[in-house]
C-alpha cells in the first residue's frame, strides 16, 4: 500500500528530500514543545548529541528545503512516505505514514486546494473512496477575535487555545465573570494601576539585582513591567455578553462547506464584524475548490476545528471515513520561521495515515 | 519464601528507617558482612532487607525485583511510570518531608500562578529567540504538571544539583525542585507558584505489583504495614 500511495504522490509532488530515520531531536523539540519528549523515542550519541526516531516527516522537510534552497525559495512539493515512530500507552510504536508538502508557493488558495485535491486523490487510491472532509480556518477564529478589542493577553490566550474547545470555553466563561478586587495597596500594586512603566522597571531591576539576575538573560525588565500593567487592565476587563455571545456563536457555526461563505456573510452582518482579507481568502478557496474536480457534499464547515500547535496559520482539514480520521493537513506559514527561516515561506501539506487507512478499510 | 524489603542505605533515612522498625518490634540486624547489602530482621528467618540508594530502591520496586521499600513518594512518581499501576503507596512514614515546587525568579512580579507562566512561556520565542527553559531532576513529575496545564512550550535543562541557582547562573528561567522549609528557595530569590506545589512527599512504604506475591508474603506485608502503622 505505501509505495503504491508513494507511486502516485511523486506524480504530483516529484520534488525529493532526504529524511532519515536517524533525526536531531532538537528542531521537534523547539517547535511542538518539551510535551513531545514523552511521545518520542529519544537517544543520544557518545558526545551528547539527542537525537529521535523519525515522529513525522514535516519538519525534517522543510530543514531539507531551507538548506536546500540557494535560489531564494523556489515553490516546490515534496511527497514523502515511511515509518514514523511514537509512544503509544499500549499497541504499536511504528505507523505508517505518506503524504506531501508544498513550500513556497505564494498562491496560497491555489495551493490549499490543490493539497485537498491530492489528498482527496492519495485516498481513493488506497480504497477509501469518499471520505468525510471537516475544515476549519485558524485565521478567521483570529479575526473574530481581534474584532472584540480584548487586552492583548486575553486575546492571545484564546487564540493560542483555538482547537482545545474545553480550554476555550473556560476562558471565555472566566472573563464574563467579575474579578476580585484590587486594593491598589503595596508599591507594585500602585504603579501597575498608576501606569507607572519606569517606575516598575526600576522596581524589578532592583529585585534582580538582588536575584543576581542579568537582565539580559531572560525575561527582560521593561517585558515583566509591560505585562504588569496588562494584568491590572486585564483584572478590570470583563467582556460584555454581546461578545461572549459572538465567540460562542461563532465557535458553534457548522454547515456544508458550501454555504459556508453565505453563512459567515450573514453573520458578520449580524454581529457587525468585517472578516476582512481572511474571509476573501476563505469565500475565494470555497470557489476555487467547488470548481476542481472535488465532491463539495462531502466537505463541511466547522469553525471551531483547529489543532493547538502554534505554527498552524490559515486552513484546516481532516479527512475520515466511518469514525476513523485518515488523513489530516493544513497550512503551516509559521513553521519555516520558527525553524529559523529569515523570511516566512508558504507551507500546506497533508499526510495520510495507513494504518488508520487499513482500520477503516 | 522471605519477604524482600528495600530500605534507604545511607543518610538520615536509612537512621529513621532503623527507628521506626525497632520501634514496631522488628529490630534490623547489623550485616554480617561490612560490605554486604543485605541483611535480616533479628528473630525472622522470613523477612530480608536489602540496603540500596532511595532511587534505586524506586527501580526495584517498579521492576517488582523487591516487595517492599521505603523511599520518597517524589522518586517514586518521578521513576516509575504508570505510579499508581505498578505500585500502592500502603503507608506514609511521617518523615522525610518534602514538596516538589515550580518556583521562578522574585523578580518576576507578574507571575504567581501556572497560568502566568502559560502566558510567559508561550511569548518566550517570539521575544527572546528561545523557549523559556526549567532547570529541574524532576523530568517526569515537571512534564505531568505543566502537561495539565496546558503548557507545552518550554524545554527542560537537566539539572542533578543546586538547582535553585539555575537562573541566577543563567542556565534557567525557572526550576522544578524539591524544598522542605522554602528557605533555599527565597534564599536564592526565588518563589514558589500559589498553584505551584506538584506534590507534597514524604518517605512512604511501598509495595510493588509485579512481585512474586504468595499467600505467606502478603500475609507477611500486612504484618509489616500494621505493625509499622501502629508506631508512626
Amino acid at each position: 500500500m505505501l509505495d503504491d500511495l508513494l507511486g502516485y504522490l511523486r506524480q504530483v509532488a516529484p520534488d525529493v528530500a532526504d529524511v532519515g530515520i536517524l533525526q536531531p531531536a532538537d528542531p521537534f523539540l523547539e517547535t511542538a514543545g518539551e510535551d513531545l519528549r514523552r511521545r518520542i523515542f529519544i537517544t543520544e550519541t557518545v558526545n551528547g548529541v539527542v537525537h529521535c526516531l523519525r515522529p513525522e516527516f514535516t519538519i525534517p522537510i522543510c530543514l531539507s528545503h531551507l538548506s536546500a534552497s540557494t535560489d531564494g525559495g523556489a515553490a516546490r512539493r515534496y511527497a514523502y512516505g515511511g515509518t514514523v515512530f511514537r509512544q503509544a500507552r499500549s499497541g504499536a510504536n511504528e505507523f505508517q505514514q505518506a503524504g506531501l508538502e508544498d513550500l513556497g508557493n505564494p498562491d496560497r488558495v491555489a495551493a490549499d486546494v490543490a493539497s485537498i485535491g491530492d489528498m482527496v486523490a492519495a485516498l481513493a487510491r488506497v480504497g477509501i473512496s469518499s471520505p468525510e472532509i471537516v475544515l476549519g480556518d485558524q485565521n478567521l477564529f483570529t479575526v473574530v477575535v481581534e474584532s472584540l478589542q480584548l487586552p492583548q493577553a486575553v486575546a492571545r490566550r484564546l487564540v493560542r487555545s483555538f482547537g482545545n474547545a474545553k480550554l476555550i470555553d473556560a476562558q471565555i466563561q472566566r472573563l464574563t465573570e467579575k474579578k476580585r478586587e484590587t486594593n491598589g495597596q503595596g508599591e507594585i500594586e500602585r504603579l501597575a494601576m498608576a501606569g507607572d512603566h519606569q517606575g516598575l522597571v526600576s522596581h524589578i531591576e532592583d529585585r534582580m539585582r538582588a536575584g543576581n539576575l542579568a537582565p539580559q538573560a531572560g525575561r527582560s525588565p521593561q517585558a515583566i513591567a509591560e505585562r504588569t500593567i496588562d494584568l491590572v487592565r486585564e483584572q478590570q476587563f470583563l467582556l460584555i455578553p454581546e461578545s461572549a455571545d459572538i465567540l460562542r456563536r461563532y465557535l458553534a457555526l457548522q454547515m456544508p462547506l458550501a454555504e459556508a461563505p453565505e453563512a459567515l456573510k450573514s453573520f458578520a452582518d449580524d454581529t457587525g464584524l468585517s472578516f476582512g482579507l481572511a474571509g476573501k481568502e476563505f469565500v475565494e478557496r470555497v470557489e476555487v475548490l467547488s470548481n476542481a474536480d472535488l465532491d463539495m457534499s462531502t466537505m463541511t464547515y466547522k469553525a471551531s476545528f483547529g489543532r493547538n500547535l502554534e505554527y498552524y496559520t490559515g486552513v484546516l482539514f481532516e479527512a475520515a471515513s466511518g469514525e476513523v480520521a485518515v488523513a489530516g493537513g493544513g497550512r503551516y506559514d509559521h513553521l519555516c520561521s520558527l525553524l529559523g527561516a529569515d523570511q516566512a515561506i508558504p507551507a500546506v501539506g497533508f499526510s495520510v495515515s495507513l494504518d488508520r487507512v487499513g482500520e477503516a478499510r | 519464601m522471605s519477604l524482600v524489603v528495600a530500605v534507604p542505605s545511607k543518610g538520615r533515612l536509612k537512621e529513621k528507617v532503623h527507628e521506626i522498625f525497632a520501634n514496631a518490634g522488628l529490630l534490623i540486624e547489623d550485616p554480617t558482612d561490612s560490605r554486604s547489602y543485605q541483611t535480616k530482621v533479628q528473630g525472622r528467618s522470613d523477612i530480608e532487607i536489602a540496603f540500596l540508594s532511595a532511587s534505586e530502591i524506586a527501580r526495584e520496586l517498579s521492576s517488582g525485583s523487591v516487595h517492599m521499600g521505603i523511599t520518597g513518594e517524589d522518586l517514586a512518581r518521578e521513576t516509575i511510570h504508570d505510579t499508581d499501576e505498578v505500585v500502592s503507596f500502603e503507608l506514609k512514614l511521617g518523615f522525610g518531608n518534602a514538596d516538589v515546587v515550580v518556583a521562578v525568579p522574585d523578580a518576576w512580579i507578574d507571575v504567581q500562578t501556572m497560568a502566568d507562566l502559560d502566558d510567559v512561556a508561550a511569548d518566550y520565542r517570539a521575544r527572546y529567540g528561545r523557549r523559556m527553559r526549567i532547570a529541574t531532576k524532576y523530568w517526569r513529575l515537571t512534564q505531568n504538571w505543566f502537561g495539565q496545564h496546558g503548557i507545552g512550550v518550554y524545554r527542560i535543562v537537566e539539572s542533578l544539583g543546586a538547582t535553585e541557582g539555575a537562573p541566577a547562573a543563567g542556565s534557567a528561567d525557572a526550576i522544578v525542585d524539591i524544598t522542605s522549609t522554602g528557605s533555599t528557595i527565597r534564599a536564592n530569590n526565588l518563589k514558589v507558584l500559589d498553584d505551584g506545589v506538584i506534590l507534597k512527599s514524604e518517605a512512604n512504604l511501598i509495595a510493588a505489583h509485579h512481585a512474586d506475591w504468595t499467600d505467606q508474603s502478603s500475609t507477611l506485608r500486612r504484618e509489616i504495614v500494621e505493625r509499622l502503622a501502629a508506631v508512626v
